[in-house]
């Protein structure tokens, strides 16, 4: 028990190192480039232009004028740190985000106007959790039914079928799928028959329905395209994966063993070819969960989906860095502690790992 | 090898693509400039006789009704000449059952030699009717003072009338129309851009909307006149008649012929994704055979850094480079290879170690051979032909991220992609007005470059890698 935790401890230990290394080198890329820089002098610039406009407003005279607002720029320049060179600034920034503390964005605001970055997260994890995290499980519980069936089932027509459909999916790119969801299930039957099957985009319609249970008819309404669209992208590869593990697992001692022993064929995929399937599986799933919070960016854009990925993407265009900070933090937490809760659930579904 | 390759259907449909798709690539690299996407793609004016938003030619076949084709023609001498009179005729057979979006009269290096000429332009429709548009254009600047003669105009931009945009035309055509019976002002002439619909049609009712004309069938002859000195003269008169329907693939929201974006988005993806899975391969078969090898730290260390690389939510994390390097083409390969060695570094490290432990290996460490020997001569070898496979099946994965980079309008801007013209439909109301065609074949073939690569790599990997062929 006090390798196991031993075991655990470095694990743990190995992904916060990685964590302060994807924040050391985000960092170094804002800091080196000049880019954090840049930003730092333009929101200077237009703060104090604000602060000169108000004053001349309020008919100061005019070298009390040009006094206070050297004073201003002064201050404010040592608030924003821009005085302090790149690589003094940035470790504060990197221990704040360590602590949790994210900040507060310069332009972005949660849907009640609040722009402390931890609340404008709060308003759009739940949307991004809606639509990956439904898209998932829905996807990955039919390709893992099926993948254990074809598993068992190797050179069958089912079988072949799944593996093009598994190839055709990792070219098949998800939003490009949604594009042509929107144009074909949105906007054509608007537009050559004036009937509206799905909506085009957006998570509730304008104005939303006042009635919960009208309201999540609603959201379930501007969910479907989007579920759509990433069953038929991740459906294939799902059941090929899973379809690839049991194979794997089907061919091992084990297992000949078992049907040796004359086992029923459905005690021994339970027993024997499921349990150590599942480890691999549960992986996958994990990481695909922990991916999909941030990897959705294209695809809520073209949903026009409020979630994570749409933040990121405006946080971008809007140059906001604290924001592009705090979320690539985010993403890679969530990928760290989904790593570390894989790394304890393998302890409780192998029991070779707990006795070794 | 290659028989054994060749029999995989799979694998030969893939290899049909990707030969065709090389062979486009070589045509458009010779045939098209290199600065095309500055030059001419990025370039509105060049563009502007275009139709705009239009779907492509072969729509028609699908369509109960015919839509007008696009017509320019171009004129480099008078059609007629009397004394001072010369005259420009175009012929026109308008067949179709919906109206031109528009017409534009074009005339380039005008020379006279006394007073401005006067340039008309009248239209005689298969009805008999005649309908003057211009009688007197006003855009010819007068002399200048010291200006000597023959006075050259136009010699660099072309003199260009819009002709729903250009008010002495919307005024000629509204009396046209009243004299038709349909009672039209000219602001309801300009705003809804009636002028087409009453120069090539007839009324069915005398409402001033666009429904209410319908296409006057048969032979169209527009007349350019220009009198004046009988020395002065037009080196070209153009007039384009802006159809509903153009060339193989339509055109976009600027008149862009879609068909030469999209060929020339062949050898852009190739490119990138031919030059990133190279570059991501070499350094992770490298980096693969350093750790499967060395074992121990190195090993550890290799493969702590590949596992997090290969795991990490690597979508912002492009998104973010790409953003602070700038828009470039190579700062797009620079950082697609940077995200992309780690599976290859994995896989090949988990073939080296298998291969360590043969006995060829044994021998020649016994007998003393150098590690880099040893890396060089016995792992390399059996290893390289996998690494090919896995290059292969690295490029539709580059290809699709430079897609998705370019679709957020992170593309190299002077270079039009598949990716780009993808990103421009959708910000330019592509879905809203139902342009299938600006959306449906930048996709496509960005998805069929993919499959082919995928494909390939599908019928190699068991013929390679000698785990699967035992089973």
């Amino acid at each position: 028990m006090a390798s196991l935790a031993k075991t655990l401890m470095i694990k743990a230990l190995t992904l916060i190192i990685v964590l302060i290394g994807v924040l050391l080198l985000l960092a170094f890329i804002m800091g080196a480039t000049g880019l954090s820089d840049k930003m730092l002098k333009s929101i200077l610039t237009v703060e104090v232009q604000e602060y000169k406009q108000q004053l001349i407003r309020q008919g100061r005279d005019p070298v009390a004028v040009e006094k206070a607002i050297e004073e201003y720029m002064k201050e404010r320049a040592a608030a924003l740190g821009i005085n302090r060179s790149w690589y003094e600034r940035l470790p504060q920034l990197i221990y704040r985000l360590l602590v949790l503390d994210l900040g507060t964005s310069r332009t972005l605001q949660s849907s009640w106007g609040s722009n402390k970055i931890s609340d404008i997260i709060l308003d759009r994890l739940p949307n991004t959790i809606i639509l990956t995290t439904t898209g998932i499980i829905f996807t990955a519980l039919i390709g893992i039914w099926l993948g254990l069936y074809i598993g068992s089932n190797i050179g069958s027509r089912a079988d072949r079928v799944i593996s093009v459909l598994s190839a055709i999916s990792y070219a098949l790119p998800l939003w490009f799928v949604g594009l042509v969801l929107i144009l074909t299930l949105a906007y054509g039957p608007r537009i050559l028959w004036g009937v509206q099957i799905f909506p085009p985009g957006g998570m509730v319609s304008t104005p939303p329905p006042e009635e919960p249970l009208a309201y999540f008819l609603d959201v379930l309404w501007h969910l479907s395209l989007p579920l759509i669209a990433s069953f038929i992208v991740f459906f294939g590869s799902w059941a090929y994966g899973i379809r690839n593990i049991v194979f794997s697992v089907s061919q091992e001692d084990f297992v000949n063993f078992a049907r040796a022993k004359g086992l029923p064929e459905n005690l021994v995929r339970r027993r024997y070819i499921l349990r150590p399937s599942l480890p691999p599986i549960l992986t996958s799933l994990i990481l695909s969960l922990a991916n999909s919070i941030g990897g959705y960016i294209i695809t809520e854009r073209v949903f026009n989906w409020p979630g994570m990925g749409a933040l990121y993407y405006s946080a971008i265009t809007a140059l906001d860095e604290p924001v592009i900070f705090a979320l690539t933090y985010v993403f890679t937490l969530v990928y760290i502690v989904a790593r570390f809760v894989l790394e304890v659930l393998y302890v409780i579904v192998d029991p070779r790992i707990r006795l070794a | 090898m290659i028989r054994e390759f060749l029999k995989t259907p799979s694998g030969l449909a893939g290899v049909a693509i990707l030969v065709i798709f090389s062979l486009i690539s070589i045509v458009v690299v010779f045939t098209f400039p290199l600065d095309y996407g500055t030059r001419y793609w990025s370039n509105p004016k060049y563009w502007e006789d275009y139709p705009k938003l239009v779907p492509p030619a072969w729509y028609n076949y699908f369509v109960p009704y015919r839509l007008p084709q696009h017509f320019v023609n171009d004129k480099t001498a008078p059609t007629e000449e009397v004394e001072n009179i010369k005259r420009w005729l175009f012929e026109y057979e308008f067949d179709a059952d919906k109206f031109p979006t528009g017409i534009v009269f074009k005339y380039v290096n005008l020379t006279y030699y006394k007073d401005i000429p006067l340039i008309s332009l009248k239209v005689k429709r298969p009805d008999g009717r005649e309908l003057v548009l211009i009688d007197y254009d006003e855009g010819i600047p007068p002399l200048r003072p010291g200006e000597r003669s023959p006075y050259l105009r136009f010699i660099e931009n072309p003199r260009t009338i819009f002709l729903s945009a250009e008010p002495q035309a919307i005024r000629k055509a509204t009396a046209f129309a009243e004299e038709l019976g349909v009672a039209c002002t000219t602001s309801e002439v300009r705003d809804a851009a009636l002028l087409p619909y009453i120069v090539f049609g007839n009324p069915i009712s005398n409402k001033c909307v666009a429904e209410s004309f319908r296409p006057l069938k048969g032979k169209y002859i527009f007349e350019v006149e220009m009198i004046g000195d009988s020395r002065d003269n037009i080196g070209l008169v153009r007039l384009v008649i802006q159809g509903a329907v153009y060339g193989a693939m339509g055109t976009d929201y600027l008149g862009r012929d879609l068909a030469q974006g999209l060929l020339f988005g062949f050898p852009v993806a190739l490119f990138i994704g031919g030059v990133v899975a190279l570059l991501a391969t070499l350094i992770g078969l490298s980096l693969g055979i350093l750790s499967g090898y060395m074992g121990g730290k190195v090993d550890e260390g290799i493969q702590r850094f590949a596992d997090v690389m290969n795991n990490l939510p690597i979508l912002p994390l492009l998104i973010l480079f790409v953003f602070v390097l700038g828009r470039s083409i190579f700062n797009i390969i620079f950082v697609l290879v940077l995200f992309g060695w780690a599976s290859t570094t994995i896989i090949v490290r988990s073939m080296v170690l298998s291969i360590k432990t043969s006995q060829f290996v044994e021998a020649a460490k016994l007998a003393g051979a150098s590690i880099w020997w040893i890396m060089r001569k016995h792992i390399l070898p059996p290893v390289l032909p996998y690494a090919f496979a896995l290059m292969i099946f690295n490029v539709p994965g580059a290809i699709l991220s430079e897609a998705s980079l370019s679709f957020l309008g992170l593309g190299d801007p002077s270079i039009p992609t598949w990716g780009q013209i993808l990103q421009q439909a959708f910000d330019n109301g592509a879905l809203k007005n139902f342009a299938w065609w600006w959306i449906l074949p930048p996709g496509f073939l960005i998805v069929l470059t993919a499959v082919g690569f995928v494909l390939v790599f599908f019928a190699l990997e068991p013929i390679v890698n000698p785990r699967l062929k035992r089973q």
